[in-house]
């Protein structure tokens, strides 16, 4: 059995393990002992895991997070049966005592796709007009169109797609990720989330316990980047005090913490100052970061930027690659607009407009710099929208929708899965949220189910308590 | 498998120094060789088959494998898996087997047992395999106090027996100055004063400590210390906390909270109030406010959400609380099956869920076309979360009355002389020539009645010079015809004179983001809704506005008759009171008016409209209110919402904890269920309150598992101490403080938290308490103590949540309403960390940096994490340079510029930060701060004048700012020092 263990050399931890796991029964000077031959310094944090459980296909993630829950039908699962029975009343058969969100209590009717399909690359996957630059990488892509989640309202869902459980506390996968395998950026933090509004209808709140650690410590939480003010919080000097002022400032800090961390023998002391060297090169790599001077207008142009640093998804998108490029583990970007109840023919579009270049620049980008080999690209929603129509829009659905996913370990060119012939319900090859996590853990080389971590009793897991299985189909 | 490689790359970081650690830590690296002993059941046994066998052949029978149940002795030895005395049992050749078919724990279960656990098993099986019954689910029983010398305290001599046993030495008392700031920073969160320190440090006898203990105990600082606390155990919170997360009407329970620990509220008192202090005969508003609790889960306005699905979601919520908060259990698990580890079942689960069936609530709180909600028709997403009562609040007529003081402070500095008063006065004697001290001048029809008739295109009278001043409009109207509206506007001249606030009584309230909009200066609506009869509004402007500077024309539009109009002379201090004043005082008079200083008015401004904020001193708070037709109270098969198949339960507590106890004839009740918790038969209750009590001022409860009192968590390491604190406790009345008191009182309390090379090796966590521990401070108290070391902690208690500064477009991201975040003012700005608005979707993220929870889900533990946006947050968060800031200010109020040395300055900041002098190392790197700063503003001031203005807090102005910028970069150093937010 490998039993993870993330205790420091301090019992004082929250996150409690027993006695026998635990580090406690090692003396803390052995500890010490054993620790002065000083071991090589690896870039980053580490991580938890000592070994991998297989082999490593990918060693990045990045989530093209399109919250709201953007339509399937619209989008990725063509369905032409639905087509036909557009403004008819949906066959109750299908929806009989099936949960419903805003369609709760009203007569359902089908709405058919309002936007075209065609085919696109050797593998001819059918993506719809609205992603046009996404449909250039067809034959990269494993478009999985037999999703399905639990929660039907945004805020639990996001939750269950990020931690694969509703209950607050629980670690989103970044955090899983960057815990189990660290982090490979010195100066960077290694789990990166990048929001943005969009400008049609249909914007949805995101909350901060989406990419929370949970129960893990926090150094393991997503770090968001602001486009207004400090691109991470407090990482300015105040009244822009000379850097070489601030650094004198840290060293002395530094030198009086160790003074004392020998005098107390506090060994959170000495982590402290490695913290504060930490923080001290992230004041240098932030601004160097997001400064995306060097960046060609050839380059903002692929992406759709305007002003580059906006924060706007596209220039999101452009930051996260330079992110990925420094070796940053995990970077989630939200765009907000996809939530269409109402008047989805407008915003859709303006919605797929404000992201469609943007992620196919991305895969551009990534591929160009040989990085797409080593990393996982994933596109989707919380969940997806009904085959009935809610007016001029769709409601949430959580028995059918579709995501993509691209990069390393993945077969380019798939088509996983497959809905009914009105698109309600997955029916062939369903994949659950948990299915999803085990694949993207799998990529990573970590067995899901040997990878967990004692929370109130419970070996706590990405995964949950239910089986789950890695989506072998879409793997290379 | 342990694995300390991993451990040495966690420590990686740091490597330098762990050696130079080493180097001190005299310890022997190897263990001492242990005699052989017998396993103990809940010690050594228990953890192995709860972790690696109960899953399966435990408590939750849903999911027992061939019917095999090994927590209960019996089963065990009935179905041959244990043979006492021998190693013949299935137990033993299961675990021992080499066929992976037949291995257990199965190898797919990734549980396989150590060499050191199975020989456990043996040992234990072969002493004839004695189970014990869990610790905590036993009676708590007061158990004899070992003897010891004279003057000892009951905790130090079980303490000591075990230290004795265990050959553990004990470290010797802190010195006095780490003791007193120990101390403080434990029972007040707030660091003890310069004079404090020096007096104990001057005589540190027993009795003095003794009664600087007590009079923190007795101080608001300790209560406000202990709800932060029990803020976290209860996940109180300003926001709903799903989707919008709009902000709910809590405030005033969190300073019910405050103040239970302030009067040492029982704490069974302190239980009942919250669980069901609408339920008491004769319900006060204080306990009434109390209840609010039971509205502290995470609620939803969502469109679309199914009310079925979030009341599920609720009624598990509270169970979860009342799991975690009270009886430090794992109940949550038992949602779904019943649990793996301990004797709690589903059923035990639903059956507290129907404890709350009574409770008026909603399960999506907005009445939507698809999910109609009657009772909520004409709620939006600004606003609050029914069911709400109105109480009066101790801070806001606090508040209310310091304002008022103020203002009145302020007239003694108008001197006689002041041209600008003497103008005023000329006007103000003129007002009173004509009026006397007589009522305000009415404004007559053209037919020379009192009452008016508005017109829809507004009704125009003109102000008759005679006025002379106008510092307000009253309105009334004699029987309004329901629904009226009326607005007013005053012109002088083009320009419109806007009112600034508005008072009316009845009328009907509008609201925004959760809160009830102040005044009716906008529009002042009255509905069927309000009382019937006469009605009466004041209309105050800004500024006094006088008729000889052109003629003043009011227009009033609305939708009822006999409306009498009268101009108000003069300006009230208190504008919130509904009565025409009369300021007999001319300075006041002038003061109010506006046409004095302009610093003066604004100051008045402020104070004015802080006033209203007050909104009279009464305050609206969501409250738990029964209905007379409970819900029904179902089992969901797997939680699962939509599922109906489940057995009917109604309210019961879990039987297996307070077995021999017959339960109550009365139906179950809220206040039923909270006696259960604080009977002296609940075996948990007590002995979970007294650990997390010992944790808060040991750093480690005396079972570290304090969240966890299950068979998965870990058995005390001094049981009997446990148990005889718990019995104390109920003994005492359940009395809180004297419990705390006992503890702090102590000698392993007092002991430094300097492990001795013996401690390294034998408790390097420090289980037995033969020291004390550091202890990082929580996320509130790392910027308490900073404000308060700079001497600019405004030590208000209680009321409305403030918002010092936060990065801009935090809360972008939030949605139904949009959020704007409005930064407070003055010395709000510098309040106590437990009142910055709680937005659980979005913690302040200074907050946030330092653990502090987002109180979506109880939370027992914190966190204590160390990182690097914990050095970010104290280098540049505002709060933190502005601390800085006050801190050299405060330094020159000592030593006056010009004055002293840069020495003299260091020791004073160090006395002040820590209670001693700098040591050679800090002297020299504070005065290379001072050098470099100097030399670096001295080439370009610019950043350093920069520095001074972040946040609100003013520089002295009597300083050389190089000096002041250069000072205030030494009080930085300070502030981030470990040992700074550290208490040893």
């Amino acid at each position: 059995m490998m039993d993870i263990n993330i205790h420091a050399a301090t019992a004082r931890r929250a996150f409690l393990q027993r006695s026998a796991f635990s580090i406690g029964s090692i003396a803390f000077g052995q500890l010490l002992a054993d620790a002065a031959p000083p071991a090589p310094i690896r870039a980053g944090m580490p991580g938890a895991l000592p070994v991998l459980h297989k082999p490593q296909r990918i060693k990045r993630i990045i989530h093209l997070c399109m919250a709201g829950g953007p339509s399937q039908l619209e989008t990725f699962d063509w369905k032409p049966e639905l087509k036909k029975l557009h403004g008819q009343p949906f066959p109750s058969s299908f929806t009989n005592g099936q949960q419903l969100a805003q369609l709760q209590n009203t007569p359902l009717l089908a709405r058919g796709p309002f936007t075209e399909f065609t085919r696109h690359g050797k593998s001819g996957i059918e993506i719809s007009s609205l992603l046009p630059n996404i449909a250039r990488h067809a034959d990269k892509l494993a478009v999985i169109r037999s999703m399905v989640t639990e929660q039907i309202n945004h805020d639990p869902a996001h939750a269950f797609f990020n931690s694969g459980s509703i209950l607050k506390g629980r670690p989103s996968m970044g955090s899983w990720l960057l815990y189990g395998l660290g982090s490979e950026s010195r100066d960077l933090p290694g789990f990166v989330v990048l929001a943005s509004q969009g400008s049609s209808d249909g914007v949805q709140p995101v909350s901060a316990r989406q990419w929370s650690a949970g129960f893990l410590p926090t150094r393991y939480q997503g770090v968001p980047f602001q486009a207004k003010g400090d691109a991470v919080h407090y990482v300015a000097s105040p009244g822009g005090n000379p850097r070489n002022l601030e650094e004198k400032l840290v060293q002395s800090i530094n030198a009086i913490n160790r003074e004392r961390a020998v005098q107390t023998l506090d060994p959170e002391a000495a982590t402290r100052i490695a913290q504060y060297e930490m923080a001290f090169r992230m004041q240098l790599s932030v601004p160097e970061l997001t400064d995306m001077k060097d960046e060609t207008p050839e380059t903002l142009q692929r992406y759709g930027v305007k002003r580059a640093g906006d924060g706007t998804f596209a220039s999101n998108c452009l930051l996260a690659r330079r992110l990925l490029e420094r070796g940053v583990r995990c970077v989630q970007v939200y765009h907000r607009a996809w939530d269409h109840h109402r008047n989805m023919e407008v915003a859709m579009p303006i919605a797929a407009r404000e992201t469609d270049a943007a992620c196919a620049a991305l895969l551009d980008d990534l591929e160009q710099r040989g990085m797409l080999d080593s990393t996982l690209v994933v596109w989707g929603g919380e969940f997806g929208r009904t085959p009935m129509g809610q007016g001029t829009g769709r409601d949430h659905h959580i028995n059918a929708f579709s995501i993509w996913m691209a990069g390393g370990g993945i077969k380019g060119g798939t088509v996983y899965g497959a809905t009914d012939e009105l698109g309600y319900r997955s029916v062939q090859d369903v994949v659950t949220v948990h299915d999803l996590h085990a694949t993207v853990l799998h990529l990573f080389g970590i067995d899901h189910e040997r990878f967990s971590v004692k929370f109130q009793g419970l070996d706590a897991r990405l995964t949950g308590v239910e089986p789950a299985k890695v989506v072998r189909g879409v793997l290379a | 498998m342990r694995n300390s490689g991993l451990t040495l790359r966690l420590l990686a970081g740091c490597m330098p120094l762990i050696t130079t650690i080493a180097a001190l830590a005299v310890a022997p690296p190897k263990q001492a060789p242990q005699k052989p002993r017998i396993p103990l059941y809940n010690r050594d046994v228990r953890p192995i088959l709860s972790d690696t066998c109960f899953p399966c052949h435990g408590p939750d029978s849903a999911k027992r494998k061939s019917g095999l149940r090994l927590d209960i002795q019996d089963e065990a030895i009935r179905q041959k898996a244990i043979v006492p005395g021998t190693l013949k049992g299935s137990v033993w050749n299961r675990i021992t087997q080499t066929s992976q078919d037949l291995l257990m724990p199965p190898p797919g279960a990734h549980k396989p047992l150590s060499k050191a656990q199975k020989e456990t098993i043996k040992a234990w099986l072969l002493a004839g395999a004695k189970y014990e019954p869990h610790w905590a689910y036993t009676p708590v029983v007061k158990p004899a106090v070992p003897s010891s010398t004279a003057g000892t305290t009951p905790i130090d001599a079980f303490l000591n027996q075990r230290h004795k046993q265990l050959g553990l030495l004990q470290a010797p008392e802190a010195d006095p100055v780490t003791l007193i700031r120990r101390v403080s920073l434990d029972l007040t969160g707030l660091p003890p004063t310069t004079d404090d320190i020096k007096a104990y440090a001057a005589n540190p006898k027993k009795k003095v400590y003794a009664s600087y203990v007590d009079r923190l105990l007795s101080s608001d600082a300790h209560a406000e210390r202990m709800s932060v606390w029990w803020l976290d155990q209860v996940r109180y919170a300003d926001t709903v906390g799903f989707h919008g997360d709009q902000n709910h009407n809590a405030w005033p329970y969190r300073d019910w909270v405050i103040n239970a620990f302030k009067v040492n509220m029982p704490y069974t008192t302190f239980v009942r109030d919250q669980l069901a202090g609408d339920l008491i005969p004769n319900a006060s508003d204080a306990s009434r406010t109390a209840t609010c609790f039971n509205r502290l889960n995470m609620v939803t306005r969502e469109g679309g959400a199914q009310p079925g699905e979030y009341l599920a979601k609720y009624a598990a919520d509270r169970v979860r609380t009342v799991g975690s908060a009270f009886l430090g259990s794992t109940i949550a698990c038992a949602e779904c099956h019943d649990h793996k580890y301990d004797p709690f079942t589903a059923k035990d689960f639903y059956s507290i869920a129907a404890y709350f069936a009574d409770m008026r609530q909603w399960g999506v709180y907005a009445d939507y076309s698809y999910t109609p909600e009657p009772e909520l028709r004409g709620i939006n997403n600004d606003s609050p979360f029914p069911p709400e009562i109105v109480v009066s609040s101790k801070a806001l007529a606090n508040r209310i009355e310091e304002e008022v003081a103020g203002i009145k402070a302020l007239t003694a500095d108008v001197a006689d002389s002041d041209p600008r008063y003497m103008a005023y006065l000329s006007k103000y004697s003129q007002y009173r020539d004509l009026n006397g001290d007589t009522a305000p001048l009415t404004l007559q029809t053209p037919e020379g009645t009192d009452w008016h008739t508005p017109e829809k295109a507004g009704l125009v009278i003109d102000v008759p010079r005679s006025a002379v001043m106008i510092a307000g409009i009253e309105v009334t109207i004699r029987q309004p015809q329901v629904p009226a509206t009326i607005n007013l506007t005053l012109k002088q001249g083009n320009i419109t004179l806007p009112f600034w606030h508005g008072i009316g009584e009845p009328h009907t309230p509008t609201t925004q983001n959760g809160f009830e909009r102040i005044g009716i200066q906008s529009g002042w609506r009255i509905t069927s809704k309000a009382p019937r009869g006469e009605a009466k509004a004041i209309y105050w402007l800004p500024r006094t506005a006088f008729t000889n500077a052109g003629p003043l024309k009011l227009t009033l539009s609305g939708t009822t008759s006999d409306v009498r109009i009268r101009v108000l002379p003069v300006h009230a201090i208190n504008p919130d009171v509904l009565e025409a004043p009369l300021e007999r005082d001319p300075k006041a008079a002038f003061l109010l008016s506006g046409a004095g200083l302009e610093k003066v008015s604004d100051d008045i401004s402020t104070r004015q409209r802080s006033i209203v904020q007050c909104r009279g001193g009464r305050t609206p708070v969501m409250v738990t209110e029964g209905t007379t037709k409970p819900r029904q109270a179902r089992i969901l098969a797997r939680g699962n919402w939509m599922d109906t198949s489940g057995a009917l339960v109604g309210p019961a507590t879990p039987a297996f904890l307070t077995s021999g106890v017959s339960p109550s004839a009365q139906p179950a009740s809220r206040l039923e269920l909270a006696s259960w918790i604080t009977s002296r038969n609940n075996p948990l209750t007590a002995r979970v309150l007294v650990n997390r009590f010992w944790r808060l001022f040991f750093g480690t409860g005396i079972s570290v598992s304090v969240e966890d009192f299950g068979a998965q968590g870990e058995a005390p390491t001094n049981p009997a101490l446990l148990d005889w604190l718990a019995s104390s406790l109920m003994d005492n009345g359940w009395n809180m403080r004297s419990v705390m008191r006992e503890i702090v009182l102590s000698d392993a309390y007092k002991r430094s938290s300097k492990p001795l090379p013996v401690h390294l090796v034998k408790d390097p966590q420090n289980r037995y308490f033969a020291r004390q521990s550091p202890r990082r401070l929580d996320a509130e108290f790392i910027r308490d103590n900073a404000l308060a070391i700079a001497g600019i902690l405004d030590s208000h208690v209680g009321g409305p949540p403030v918002k010092p500064f936060q990065p801009i477009g935090y809360y972008a991201n939030l949605q139904f309403p949009d959020r704007d975040y409005t930064v407070s003012t003055r010395g709000d700005q510098y309040r106590r960390g437990l009142y910055t608005h709680w937005q659980r979707t979005f913690l302040h993220p200074g907050l946030a940096a330092f653990d502090a929870p987002s109180r979506e889900e109880a939370c027992p533990v914190r966190n204590e994490a160390n990182t690097p946006q914990q050095a970010l947050t104290l280098l540049n968060d505002p709060v933190y340079v502005e601390a800085a800031r006050g801190l050299a200010n405060l330094m020159y109020t000592s030593i006056k510029p010009g004055t002293g040395s840069d020495n003299a300055r260091l020791d004073w900041l160090m006395q002040r930060v820590r209670g001693a002098s700098p040591s050679g190392t800090e002297r020299n790197q504070l005065k290379t701060i001072l050098a470099e700063s100097r030399k670096s503003y001295t080439i370009n001031q610019i950043p350093g004048r920069d520095m001074l203005r972040t946040g609100s807090l003013p520089s002295r102005l009597d300083v050389d700012p190089i000096e002041l910028a250069a000072y205030t970069n030494v009080c930085r150093v300070l502030l981030n020092l470990h040992e700074t937010i550290t208490r040893y």
